[in-house]
């Protein structure tokens, strides 16, 4: 029993999560007894929550420790994520200040359920057993279903609430059958020991009843990561949900999905390699080209962005088929910086839509930004570089994301697998497309007239988030090798 | 390999027949003639009153999340406080944590009115 009890050295490890739990207990604590006009306690508290644990985790240090019995391992490739998770909990918080207050929703539980949303993101990606990461991941989602729905009183964001939460608990379904399955055939949740006991005995990769937890954990996880077949609750989700929500959810869930889809499938399920790496080639065709195409006709920005989400979903499979062969560091890494390079683009673009929206709480449309340079030259310019970091066009951080990320299938297709040379080429075709969609919103901002349609929200927190999203989208374009080489050591410890 | 789940197969395939064979069965052997009197809802032999489709009070559900609360707490008070002796002044602090965590929502409850019957 004595192996129990953790070590004060152990749980120093967890402070990150310790100070986002308590700040976001604190914060629901405080809701109901605050006056209406202290309402801005409750972001301050969120914000200060953020900032504390980004510090925290930055002087953690490189060392590598397993604990908790084993359930989670606080490593470099832990912190890389939950940096990411950090900076977007602190951008979104930023985002939603006026935006709630405008639609008269400032209440201090939004804050709080973000909190918890980012706990839960945060533990995923430390997770390295499969009940802690689903744990973990229904934390997460809970708290993400009711942020959906949180303006109550519009049905869209219900009818994304109910949606989102219907497919998540069949996704969770899957996911908890898949987990029974491989206890029931290895006999433990352990990941390491997963992959051990699967590594020994050779004949069991054939298992049928092992391909089917495989198939079960692709298909959970493919809903978290709304890869094609499994995006169809996504559009709705992020049109009906408030704004800041959705800029939280396209980047936070997404990052901690892939987190905890590396760990699984390459820790866990290592053995079976050459069977799920075919299975994720496919995925990721379908998912780029899916979302690029169905963004192609869409009229509503947001929704196009949605569309978007999804294709850029596809693009990060990529790096995880080429986590699948010999060239597993760069294939890894690579999809670790393109979920770093995917914030600051993602978030800016959807803060850019909550500064210009229409009165209602219906969608902006591709033609609201007519002309839109010449009344706001300045925003008009920031929204190009994040559009174009979208493309992928250089040089800004999406054309790095996109270059490391191809550049390691291609090196895969170089060692002679043909295969891989086709996913190449179709990925490169795919990029091509969402330039077309990208650049017409650039055109219509740049090259078209057109009235003002859209009412300005300025503020300065939303400006703030919009050139400090831009900035870091150059900045990092320009100099990715710190990013890049942190994303390098990360993947070590799974290697 | 395969081999070994020839029982999985057979038992779906009979999982398939045998409600499809119970529910034809009974269409074809029962006898069907339906009245107004045996279609309307059955409630306790007593006419029926009105549509059961009535709007409730939402207070029902706030209450049923408060019971849900307690009931959890319960649920893992108990297995502490039988192995106590084994888990000692660790599983203390961790049942403290634990109940802490559930005491600010139920605060948080409180304070919003979900404990004020009449609203």
């Amino acid at each position: 029993m004595a192996n129990l009890l953790p070590s004060v050295q152990d749980i120093l490890l967890l402070t990150p999560e310790i100070i986002i739990l308590l700040s976001g207990l604190l914060i629901l604590l405080i809701t109901p007894f605050v006056e209406p006009k202290y309402q801005r306690i409750t972001p301050s508290l969120a914000i200060a929550g953020s900032l504390l644990a980004f510090i925290a985790s930055q002087s953690l240090g490189a060392g590598h420790r397993v604990i908790l019995n084993g359930m989670i391992s606080v490593s470099l490739y832990s912190a890389f994520f939950q940096n990411i998770f950090l900076i977007v909990n602190f951008l979104v918080v930023l985002l939603s200040l006026t935006y709630l207050e405008e639609e008269f929703a400032n209440m201090g539980e939004y804050y709080a359920m973000l909190m918890f949303a980012t706990l839960g993101m945060m533990l995923m990606a430390a997770s390295s057993d499969l009940l802690s990461i689903f744990l973990a991941l229904e934390l997460m989602s809970v708290s993400l279903y009711i942020l959906a729905g949180y303006f109550r009183r519009h049905s869209e964001s219900n009818e994304a609430a109910i949606k989102y939460y219907l497919t998540g608990v069949l996704a969770s379904a899957f996911m908890l059958y898949g987990i029974s399955l491989i206890y029931g055939i290895t006999g433990t949740t352990n990941l390491r020991a997963v992959g051990d006991f699967i590594g020994v005995s050779g004949s069991l990769a054939r298992d049928p009843a092992l391909g089917m937890a495989m198939l079960m954990l692709v298909m959970g996880f493919g809903f978290k990561i709304a890869a094609v077949p499994f995006h169809m609750w996504l559009p709705d989700v992020y049109e009906g949900s408030p704004t800041c929500v959705t800029a939280f959810m396209s980047v936070g869930p997404k990052a901690a999905g892939f987190a905890a889809v590396l760990r699984v499938f390459y820790v866990g399920l290592g053995s079976l390699r050459l069977e799920w790496t075919v299975i994720f080639a496919i995925l990721s065709v379908l998912t780029m080209t899916t979302g690029n195409l169905l963004a192609l006709t869409q009229k509503s920005v947001k929704r196009m962005l949605a569309y978007s989400s999804i294709a850029h979903a596809g693009y990060a499979i990529l790096g995880l088929t080429v986590a699948g062969t010999a060239l597993e560091g760069a294939g890894m890494s690579s999809l670790l910086f393109y979920m770093f390079s995917y914030l600051f683009m993602n978030v800016g673009a959807f803060a850019v839509l909550i500064l210009l929206r229409k009165k209602a709480l219906t969608s902006e449309s591709l033609d609201d930004f007519n002309g839109l340079a010449q009344r706001a030259p300045f925003l008009a310019f920031l929204m190009a570089i994040l559009l174009l970091s979208l493309t992928g066009l250089p040089p800004t951080v999406g054309f790095v994301g996109k270059f490391y990320v191809f550049g390691a299938v291609i090196q895969v297709a170089l060692t002679g697998n043909g295969f891989y040379g086709l996913l190449a080429v179709i990925a490169v075709v795919n990029a091509a497309i969402s330039a077309f969609y990208y650049l017409r919103l650039l055109m219509n901002i740049y090259l078209k007239d057109g009235a003002e349609t859209l009412t300005w929200r300025y503020s300065h927190s939303l400006m703030f988030v919009i050139v400090f999203s831009a900035l870091a989208t150059l900045y990092f374009g320009i100099f990715p090798g710190s990013i890049l080489s942190l994303a390098q050591q990360s993947v070590k410890i799974l290697l | 390999m395969l081999t070994n789940y020839v029982g999985v197969l057979f038992l779906f395939i009979f999982a398939l027949i045998l409600p499809a064979l119970m529910i034809t069965l009974s269409k074809i052997i029962a006898p069907s003639n339906p009245s107004a009197e045996k279609s309307s809802t059955y409630e306790c032999g007593i006419e029926p009153l009105g549509d059961a489709n009535t709007p409730q009070s939402m207070h029902f559900y706030v209450i049923a999340i408060l019971f849900v609360i307690f009931d959890v707490e319960t649920l893992f008070l108990f297995p502490w406080a039988i192995s106590y002796d084994l888990l000692g002044i660790f599983g203390l602090i961790e049942m403290i944590i634990f109940i802490v965590i559930l005491l600010v929502g139920f605060i948080y409850a409180w304070k919003k009115g979900a404990l004020d019957w009449v609203s």
